[in-house]
């Protein structure tokens, strides 16, 4: 076989010979046997249109004359055929008749053979139609690979358009409430004693600010496969009972009690990756919950897995919220609090990348839970 | 006089009650939504009600609305905002000057 029509990762080339006489079927079966084909026979148009029908082929050598169905009817049905139009057939004809031959060929024969068959002039034709048909192939997974980082591109640049939107509208608030406040404070018409809660919205704004970028960072980090995952086994309550000393502040603040719970036990984990990743659930939770309530951390070790569970008493999430909220920039139904629409991308990308698994179940007017599943 | 200010940004609501503040004749209240708003004007009758244009849920259009026959003011970052027909005493543009806030919203009064 010419060592170019096989490719790496390629299959060796079928042909489906189709002939009724029984030793021209075996001559022109030895013959391109020889020439490295993997090789099949049928002995007429129903038998052969069959194998078409159910195992895919490079060619078909296909005999003019024959009972029943002969080779121009053959032929008219396999070019009819979705399934195996693509196949290239070589007529092989007794009859030496130019202008069969032509009928033949405007019909969608790719090739015309006489017999006796030259074995050599046959591996020739047969290889210049497998090469043919081989290399429209090669084009078409091209084009579709072609067509897939398309649509891989389209997706980014979507991402990066609601990211644009995301930066011109998002990033523009704060800052103009960050400006505003300064250019109170500088105006000389704010009164003695009147300045420190303006000082207090331009840091806080300032902060919310840095947080979304930080956020962003992170998360491109992530994405980018520069951040990897970094496991260490660890005492499970560790990252737990970090987590909660970093939102404790913010749990004074707004009067929520905090409450952890976790074994003494050990698991491989990214110890800081999942610290912030309780950071971050452990903020939203408190950010939604009512003054009195409490937010608790449960840390369970099960079969095979450590769980992290958030759990808040705040107004709970609508089903149809409760798995768009991972998404980037999606906000649910409570867009009352100052949020960056990347923490629970962040969490999730994070859970994900470190084998795991994330979700939030909920109850509005109850509260909501998250679980943060991983692998031990 | 007192102002009902409605906004669903945290941040710029309170932005907002400090540029109205330096106005020591100006009494600020504030809601985050459109639907609180609504419920506040049930119990409180503010003078005038200075209410953004783009917020979830209830928006300030459909608001302006229902707050009526209170004299209402929008804020919006928008270029051309479709207020048509809208029962409004004006408009104030994002982002606003919150060293003149005070003066332009009195201006609508």
């Amino acid at each position: 076989m010419p060592p170019e029509l096989v490719r790496e990762g390629e299959s060796i080339p079928r042909v489906l010979v189709v002939d009724d006489d029984r030793m021209t079927q075996m001559l022109l079966r030895r013959n391109l046997t020889q020439a490295g084909y993997e090789v099949e026979s049928a002995s007429d148009g129903k038998e052969a249109l069959e194998k078409l029908a159910t195992a895919p082929y490079d060619l078909v050598v296909l005999d003019f004359v024959m009972p029943g169905m002969d080779g121009y009817e053959v032929l008219g049905k396999i070019t009819a055929d979705e399934r195996m139009r693509e196949v290239p057939v070589v007529v092989v004809s007794g009859i030496d008749d130019k202008a069969n031959a032509a009928l033949l060929v405007e019909a969608g024969a790719a090739d015309y053979l006489t017999k006796p068959v030259d074995g050599g002039l046959l591996r020739a034709r047969s290889a210049r139609c497998i090469e043919a048909k081989r290399s429209r192939e090669r084009e078409q997974r091209l084009l579709e690979e072609v067509r897939a980082s398309y649509a891989k591109l389209r997706e980014s640049e979507a991402v990066r358009e609601q990211l644009t939107h995301m930066i011109v509208h998002d990033l523009r608030t704060p800052l103009t409430s960050l400006l505003g406040s300064l250019k109170l404070l500088t105006s000389g018409k704010v009164p003695e004693g009147g300045q420190a809660p303006m000082l207090d919205l331009a840091l806080a704004t300032g902060s919310s600010l840095n947080e979304m970028i930080n956020e962003l960072l992170e998360l491109h980090r992530l994405e980018s496969g520069a951040d990897i995952i970094d496991k260490a086994t660890i005492p499970v309550d560790r990252p737990s009972r970090a987590a909660v000393d970093k939102v404790r502040g913010l749990a004074e603040t707004r009067g929520v009690a905090l409450k952890v719970e976790a074994p003494n036990d050990e698991a491989p984990l990214d110890e800081s990756k999942l610290e912030r990743v309780l950071v971050n659930l452990l903020g939203n939770a408190i950010k939604y919950s009512p003054r009195g309530t409490e937010v608790a951390l449960e840390v369970t070790s099960r079969d095979g897995e450590t769980r992290f569970e958030v759990v808040d008493h705040g107004p709970g999430i609508p089903e149809r919220d409760r798995e768009r909220i991972f998404e980037r920039f999606y906000r649910g139904a409570n867009q009352d609090m100052p949020s960056t629409g990347l923490g629970l991308a962040f969490c999730k990308l994070a859970i994900e990348s470190h084998g795991g698994k994330i979700w939030v179940d909920s109850k509005v007017g109850e509260g909501s839970r998250f679980v943060v599943a991983l692998p031990r | 006089m007192r102002i009902l200010v409605v906004e669903d940004d945290p941040h710029l609501r309170k932005l907002t009650a400090f540029a109205l503040g330096l106005d020591a004749g100006l009494v600020v209240e504030l809601c985050a939504s459109g639907e609180e708003a609504l419920d506040h004007v049930r119990k409180e009758k503010p003078d005038l009600v200075l209410l953004d244009l783009e917020m979830p849920g209830m928006g300030g259009a459909e608001a302006a609305k229902r707050l009526a026959p209170i004299p209402v003011v929008i804020m919006t970052g928008k270029q051309n905002p479709d207020l048509g027909g809208l029962p409004i005493r004006g408009v104030i543009r994002k982002p606003f000057d919150p060293t003149t806030l005070a003066e332009d919203v009195r201006r609508f009064a």
